[in-house]
């Protein structure tokens, strides 16, 4: 039974025109984003400015292409997040494995201590971590990509205990008594259990190596070496005000983005809620 | 003797499997975090340009950043200003954007998460774009402002409205994320107290001011620190969008310790800047929490 009462309307319909701005002023900067990728070099200068391109010049994608390697970025970029990716799950879950199920000596100083380390902000270690990485000689290599990154963070630790200790102990209790080992124990009951969690940490470290960009501009010189973000920053540099090319980079740039948007998004957004509730 | 190596083997046996399952994560946070958080620390004593032995050089560092650097101030004034603009602002809209998600409506979850895309961008990409439209000639902000017949803004290009400009962009950036996270404060408050509050009367405002508030307490209290400490660190949106610039006016700290430390290799110093970062930070998180849990206290006896 819905009343079509004047003072409820007038709230939906004000709702609703609220709802409709709030995606415009969302959307609309990646529309215009889209729109300059495919105007002429001098039609991006006409002004007042057209909604529509005259003329629909797609040979920008083929430009940016000429100009920069985008294709070799966007192969970095997905080798380095995904490497870091695999190996941030696995330290991860087997450290917040050993934080929820074992005893051992000095575990709850050593979590404090873990907590602690989130505290510090990426300036603190940005400055010896260059000079660790140059006098190991990672500099401008895959390495100095991916090697920090592999042994996961303590923020993926953390959240893995926590969902670990959601998870009833009677399980694992069984599969003891069945004779199970700890290692079989992780594998076999607990890591089908934490698949959630795994997911939502998985698509975290993916978008966090995949946007980074102070790192890699700060450890890369070589565009052989560069990320997406990395790579369109050094765009900009060549082509400061060519701003046809320089959006239609960004809408390449963005586009991977995009699309793994679309599939991950539950996950991303579940995710963010259930670390925001926890934190 | 004996006895004591027996002791040894069963403790081995007993907690060498839970050391061995914290080992790669544990190790990686020695290697790549707690040691170099050490050695930047060792750092801030000493001069230092990578190329020449280091200069054990005691509090020089430090001394020089409070009393001798006009820099350090105005740099750490903008990340202030920086702060102050983004983190209200963005409690605030992402607070309303919650409060307007938070109804049973089809399409919702469509509007939710087109509402996130921009915080799945990386800050480059949006920077790139942003300064596209801020442009003061030509760009969209301008032309729309002009449209409706109120006067353009210089909003790169002038000294005052540099900040502002690239907070409203990470406030826009951010905003979906810190929805996200009211609204989930918002769904975990029980309907029971919005239908005492009812009967007793309230109105909706009212409501928003002795129920909403106080039982999101939590999440406000989790977005002001998270994105305080975010926004003390800016660097990437005036890097890419200004350089700093026009003049120095939107140098922001991280910035200078950028700058320190890998145009001038000046390693000691961006060190010790690090570190004054680093506690800047956490007296601003204390003060929160301070401020936080003294709010609560005050609800619990209303």
């Amino acid at each position: 039974m819905t009343h079509f009462t004047p003072a409820r309307l007038l709230k939906k319909a004000f709702v609703f025109l609220a709802m409709a701005a709030i995606l415009v002023v969302v959307l609309l900067p990646f529309y215009w984003t889209v729109v300059s990728s495919l105007k002429t070099s001098g039609g991006i200068f006409v002004y007042p400015p057209k909604w529509l391109p005259d003329r629909w010049v797609w040979s920008n994608y083929v430009d940016v292409f000429k100009a920069a390697p985008f294709g070799r970025y966007f192969l970095n970029t997905v080798f380095y997040s995904v490497s870091v990716m695999i190996g941030q799950l696995i330290s991860c879950s087997l450290a917040g494995f050993a934080f929820a199920r074992l005893k051992f000596p000095g575990r709850n100083k050593l979590f404090i201590l873990y907590l602690a380390t989130m505290m510090i902000p990426t300036q603190v270690t940005q400055v010896p971590m260059y000079v660790l990485m140059r006098n190991y000689g990672w500099l401008d290599t895959w390495m100095v990509m991916i090697i920090p990154g592999l042994f996961g963070g303590p923020f993926g630790t953390f959240l893995m205990r926590q969902f670990m200790m959601t998870i009833p102990r009677d399980l694992d209790e069984a599969a003891l008594i069945d004779g199970a080992n700890l290692f079989t124990i992780y594998t076999k009951v607990m890591l089908p259990l934490t698949k959630p969690v795994l997911s939502v940490l998985g698509v975290f470290s993916l978008m966090q190596v995949w946007n980074d960009f102070m790192w890699p501009l700060i450890m890369l010189q070589s565009q052989k070496t560069f990320t997406l973000t990395l790579g369109l920053y050094s765009f900009q540099g060549q082509y400061y005000t060519d701003w046809n090319l320089l959006m239609a980079a960004a809408t390449l740039v963005m586009i991977p983005v995009l699309l793994a948007f679309a599939f991950a998004q539950r996950y991303i957004i579940e995710g963010i809620t259930v670390t925001g509730m926890k934190g | 003797m004996k006895h004591r190596s027996r002791q040894f083997l069963r403790a081995i046996k007993k907690y060498g499997p839970a050391y061995l399952f914290l080992l790669p994560n544990f190790g990686g946070l020695i290697a790549f975090t707690i040691y170099p958080i050490l050695f930047a620390f060792f750092m801030s004593f000493t001069d230092w340009n990578l190329f020449s032995p280091a200069q054990w050089v005691g509090l020089a560092n430090y001394k020089d950043l409070f009393t001798w650097d006009p820099f350090f101030w105005r740099t750490m004034g903008k990340t202030l200003y920086y702060v102050v603009l983004t983190v209200p602002g963005g409690i605030v809209i992402g607070l309303m954007l919650a409060l307007l998600m938070n109804r049973a409506m089809r399409g919702i979850t469509i509007f939710r998460s087109a509402v996130f895309i921009p915080q799945v961008m990386s800050l480059v990409t949006v920077s790139v774009i942003w300064r596209w439209l801020y442009n003061t000639d030509i760009g969209l902000f301008n032309y729309l402002l002009s449209v409706v017949g109120l006067p353009t803004v210089d909003w790169l290009t002038s000294e005052t409205m540099v900040m502002p400009s690239i907070a409203i962009m990470s406030i826009w950036k951010g905003m979906g994320y810190n929805a996200v996270i009211f609204l989930a404060g918002l769904k975990a408050i029980p309907s029971v107290y919005y239908e005492a509050a009812r009967i007793d009367g309230a109105s909706n405002w009212r409501m928003f001011w002795s129920v909403t508030l106080p039982l999101i307490t939590p999440s406000l209290f989790f977005i002001g620190v998270m994105s305080s400490i975010g926004a003390f660190q800016v660097f990437a949106e005036p890097f890419v969008m200004t350089n700093g610039g026009p003049g120095d006016a939107s140098r922001v700290y991280g910035m200078y310790i950028y700058q320190n430390a890998f145009r001038f290799f000046d390693m000691g110093y961006a060190s010790a800047m690090s570190y004054v970062l680093f506690v800047v930070i956490l007296v601003f998180t204390i003060i929160q929490l301070r401020v936080t849990r003294s709010g609560g206290e005050d609800i619990s006896f209303m």
